[in-house]
């Protein structure tokens, strides 16, 4: 078997093994082992595909370009991360006595689970083998949603599922459109729904059809990824996720669903030229950032407040891509990197705070934590420091790519009007994670701390992550630099 | 002949739509989708056959057995565990439901002339009565409140899709095929268990109760 | 292939096909109503009444002595009197056996659903006529429910109307066997949306029940109670015949296959044969749906019914797209 498909069966492996029982110290070793294995083979496919051979399997059904390496690698990374902290976070829950053998089992199961779906629609290049993935992402994850077992986690995964497998019918319905438009053209076989032979074809694809098929497609991953309007699930889904899971969700999914929309606005974008799909982007992507700033500003719940970052970035992210100039391209795959790299500290600081406290709402947490607990609450103002985009960490980079490209292009708005909601969003995080961290403390009660803050596998990881996020803005190593360079290619040249 | 086959059928799924708008009493309800599955997969045999596309007798196949058959009589017993039988008030009523549905179907038809082979005959009305089943199935979703209702609306907007993917395409790669229909009965399982464990908690299966998460 | 010239010719022939048309629908009617009794007695491992009952029963009434309450006024006695001349009048309208309505000359769909409603007219105003409460409750529960079908009727109508091209129904059943066996969705939705509207307008589950009286359920039997005797059994002829009329009317409207294009005697005898054995499907239809679905409670009974009417605007609708 190849490498790229040998990158598809380790965590599906280490998902099997993570399902049986077992003793502890096994379980945890085949979780670590198993994505610590994977991320290893995502880079090694990674540096194949940069070696000049082009990674493919079952004839082009899954097949690596810049685009691919860029989101596997993310995935790889993220999915290790969350496995180390997953083990050190169930540690935690174990010494509280939270976990039952059940439960544990889920974990090890899903955790890999859910990442081999996202490396398969990272390396997809098949529409309906993406689909495919795209659904066995929402499935694995559902219940990882429902972990707590809460009443909020019934009515959050319920949402979610709702909702996702709703865009994922909205997404099916366009992936067929997409292979009616181009009826006559595309073959026979399976190879007729590659992504390759679209573009080969885009050309000949009749226009109304894959217009019609495009904006559902575009609305279906769409509402995968979390664009306003589509993103009533995500709030929900985060704060009810244990972080572990959260992480993957807010980094592996939301890169796996950008990564589908791309696909799409490509053959899009070849056939019907770059105004249709790059301007229903601008549009999401600029109403995803507007509708997350007063979110955040009201916000009552630290997971929420990141799952609404998170509407914001991928918001981001599809405006630079929307306005149609190379460098808005190359920013938002910059931003994209950047985040990656960036949401996990968030989450595994946010993730420490809820459980020292037993819950994520505000008013449980109470005002004041850096004198509860100093590390993570000055993890989660570096986070936010990065996340709002300030200088001198990558984001602030990616977004000012993203600007300037938008100043200097035709949609000189837009880009204000998304200028202005980065400042206010800007605010609104110093706001509301000061008053968390700094704020005084309302009434004596809540000084009192119900778990001491250790150092642990968790916090291990949590800094480990943050001294990553923190490097990686002085310093991108130069295969990571030409993995975001080929993807802007793909996705600026299509080819 | 296959003509009038196919549009009878199809017709038969758009007024087990409309039915299932107008419908309370939820086996009713999973009746007539199952009922509107079997005629998808009559539509599905009847194109492999005048085609002569023998990998779609498999998709006819899996339709029957799948969506016919196997998801409506799980639906059943989902129900029968949780013994309630009916939907409550929808937050619009039935009159009015069906002219909105009215209205979509419209909708649905004057988009589906855009087609190439939708401008006249068979496909014209296929495509036309699959995006109003499309757009009936959101309304049913929007406007439901029990948890199985919403299912089964879910379900409709699925065979709508379907529809199109045999009435436009003539079917997608065998592979695809299977790896979604395996897909979706893995989801309708996976909602099954979950109104299983929300009727548990919540002793009701409203949905409009799941409420609290909000802002 | 099929003609579309009349198939009679002159005004007399068409008076003595007119009197006979009718003559064999009257005859026919109670054997209808006892055909279905009798497979739904079936479907409930009952024995059920014979298939003559419904002749016993209307000869015992007519046999009987009218009894009249003393308000009753000239209204009271004329009500059944033209609610079973409209639907004889009705029977005329439509073709049967041939491809053409006797009466063709005189009107199509509109003087059809005309001549029901008036007949429907009477017998509401005549129920209302001695002041009884059941009379008025069973009046204003069936106008409420005719609001709502007579437009679905008439849309259903139009449908095919539209398909045929003419309003009149013998132009409209030769225009649609000309067109052979093209098949268009709206054909379903209108036949779905008629069924629906069938079922209401003869007063069968789920929307009345014809074998109750009790007070809280029933609609046409409410409006009857008051009659005896004679009076009691031209209501219910006149019930039966419309029944078989509107199931007459989906099978011209549907199925017209089997129905003769020419006067000859060997095709009409064949085309009975047919126009029977379609009659027997529709009412089995009739049987399954009653016996498979409860009775709605009242205030439900115009959500179904409207219903049928988003069906028949949807056909008629579909159409034109």
């Amino acid at each position: 078997m190849n490498l790229l498909v040998w990158t598809l069966v380790v965590p599906l492996i280490s998902a099997a093994a993570g399902g049986l029982g077992g003793p502890r110290p096994f379980k945890e070793a085949t979780l670590v082992g198993g994505l610590l294995l994977t991320f290893g083979l995502c880079l090694a496919t990674a540096n194949q595909f940069l070696g000049g051979i082009v990674p493919a399997a079952f004839g082009d059904a899954l097949r690596v370009d810049g685009l691919s390496a860029l989101v596997l690698v993310l995935c790889g990374f993220v999915g290790l991360l969350s496995a180390v902290y997953g083990v050190g976070y169930l540690r935690r829950n174990e010494a509280r006595r939270l976990v039952t053998p059940r439960m544990r089992r889920k974990f090890y199961a899903l955790i890999p689970a859910y990442v081999f779906a996202m490396l398969l629609v990272s390396v997809s290049n098949n529409l309906g083998i993406l689909w495919i993935a795209v659904e066995l992402t929402t499935l694995a994850s559902v219940f990882l949603v429902t972990f707590h077992d809460r009443d909020t986690s019934l009515e959050a995964a319920w949402k979610f599922l709702m909702l996702g497998s709703l865009g994922l019918a909205f997404a099916l319905l366009g992936t067929v459109l997409l292979f009616a438009s181009g009826q006559g053209h595309l073959g026979e076989g399976m190879a007729s729904l590659n992504w390759t032979r679209f573009m080969q074809v885009a050309p000949e694809l009749h226009p109304f059809t894959l217009r019609l098929g495009v904006v559902f497609a575009l609305v279906g991953y769409g509402t995968k990824a979390g664009l306003a309007p589509m993103h009533t699930w995500k709030p929900d889904a985060y704060r009810e996720a244990p972080s572990p899971a959260g992480v993957l969700m807010a980094v592996g999914m939301l890169n796996g669903a950008l990564y589908c929309i791309l696909r799409v606005h490509l053959i899009s974008k070849a056939s019907l030229g770059p105004e249709f799909s790059g301007g229903l982007l601008l549009m999401l992507g600029l109403l995803s950032v507007l509708i997350a700033t007063p979110f955040i500003l009201i916000q009552w719940n630290l997971k929420r407040l990141l799952a609404y970052s998170s509407i914001e970035h991928v918001g981001i992210m599809a405006l630079g891509v929307g306005l149609g100039a190379e460098a808005g391209v190359f920013g938002a795959l910059l931003h994209m990197t950047y985040h990656s790299l960036v949401k996990p500290v968030a989450f595994f600081s946010a993730g420490t705070l809820a459980q020292l406290h037993s819950s994520s709402d505000f008013d449980r947490i109470g005002n004041g934590t850096f004198s509860r607990a100093p590390i993570a609450s000055a993890m989660l103002v570096l986070a936010a420091v990065i996340m709002t985009g300030s200088p001198p960490f990558g984001l602030f980079f990616s977004e000012m790519t993203i600007l300037r490209a938008g100043f200097l292009g035709p949609h000189v708005t837009a880009t204000a009007v998304f200028l202005a909601a980065l400042i206010l969003l800007f605010c609104g995080f110093a706001y509301q994670v000061g008053r968390i961290v700094l704020g005084p403390p309302r009434d004596p009660a809540e000084r009192r701390i119900p778990q001491p803050e250790r150092f642990d596998l968790g916090m291990g990881t949590m800094i480990a992550a943050a001294v990553i996020a923190v490097v990686s803005a002085f310093y991108l190593p130069g295969p990571l630099m030409a993995l975001i360079r080929a993807a802007t290619q793909v996705v600026w040249g299509g080819a | 002949m296959t003509g009038n086959v196919l549009i009878l059928c199809a017709a038969g799924m758009l007024v087990s739509a409309y039915l299932m708008v107008a419908q309370k009493a939820l086996f009713t309800a999973i009746r007539l989708y199952s009922a509107q599955s079997l005629l998808l997969g009559i539509v599905a045999a009847t194109i492999a056959f005048s085609e002569a596309r023998h990998d779609l007798f498999v998709t006819a196949a899996l339709t029957v057995a799948l969506k016919g058959i196997l998801i409506p009589w799980f639906l059943m017993r989902v129900i029968d565990r949780i013994g309630i039988h009916r939907e409550i008030e929808p937050f619009l009523n039935v009159p009015a439901s069906l002219m909105v549905c009215v209205g979509l179907t419209v909708v649905g038809y004057r988009v589906s002339t855009g087609f190439p082979e939708g401008a006249r005959g068979v496909s014209h009305h296929l495509i036309g009565i699959a995006l109003s089943m499309l757009l009936i199935g959101l309304f049913l979703m929007v406007t439901r409140k029990k948890a199985i209702t919403q299912i089964l609306a879910l379900l409709t907007v699925e065979n709508a899709v379907f529809l199109v993917a045999v009435g436009v395409t003539s079917g997608m790669p065998f592979v695809v095929e299977l790896g979604i229909s395996f897909d979706v009965i893995l989801a309708v399982l996976i909602l099954g268990v979950l109104v299983g464990r929300i009727v548990d908690r919540f002793e009701s299966m409203d949905v409009s109760r799941l409420s609290k998460l909000k802002g | 292939m099929t003609p579309l010239t009349p198939v009679i010719h002159s005004a007399l022939g068409a008076i003595v096909v007119a009197l006979l048309q009718a003559a064999g629908m009257l005859a026919m009617a109670p054997l209808l109503r006892a055909v279905i009794k009798k497979m739904k007695a079936r479907l409930q491992n009952r024995q059920g009444p014979p298939l003559l009952q419904g002749y016993y029963d209307l000869a015992k009434l007519l046999r009987k002595e009218p009894v009249r309450s003393e308000d009753a006024s000239w209204v009271y006695v004329a009500g059944p009197r033209v609610y079973f001349a409209a639907a004889v009048a009705a029977t005329t309208l439509v073709p049967v056996l041939v491809a053409a309505a006797p009466l063709e000359a005189a009107g199509g769909i509109l003087l059809l659903v005309g001549t029901l409603a008036l007949g429907r007219f009477a017998l509401a105003t005549a129920a209302l006529d001695t002041g009884s409460p059941f009379g008025g409750m069973g009046a204003s529960r069936d106008m409420t429910i005719a609001a709502l079908a007579e437009p679905a009727l008439l849309l259903g109508l139009f449908t095919s109307a539209l398909a045929a091209g003419s309003m009149n129904l013998g132009v409209l059943v030769r225009g649609l066997l000309q067109q052979g066996h093209s098949f268009h969705p709206s054909d379903l939705l209108a036949f779905a949306g008629l069924f629906i509207i069938v079922i209401a307008e003869t007063g069968r589950i789920p929307v009345d029940n014809p074998a109750t009286h009790l007070e809280l359920t029933m609609i046409h039997e409410a409006m009857v109670l008051e009659y005896a005797g004679p009076d009691l059994a031209l209501v219910e002829w006149a019930s039966a015949l419309k029944e078989l009329l509107y199931l007459t009317l989906l099978v011209d409207l549907f199925i017209p296959t089997g129905i003769a294009t020419t006067a000859a005697p060997a095709a009409v005898l064949g085309a009975l044969a047919a126009w029977t054995g379609k009659i027997v499907l529709f009412a089995t239809a009739v049987t399954l749906a009653e016996s498979t679905n409860a009775k709605l409670r009242l205030f439900r009974v115009p959500e179904l019914v409207s219903v049928s009417l988003g069906l028949a605007f949807l056909a008629l609708a579909i159409r034109f797209l």
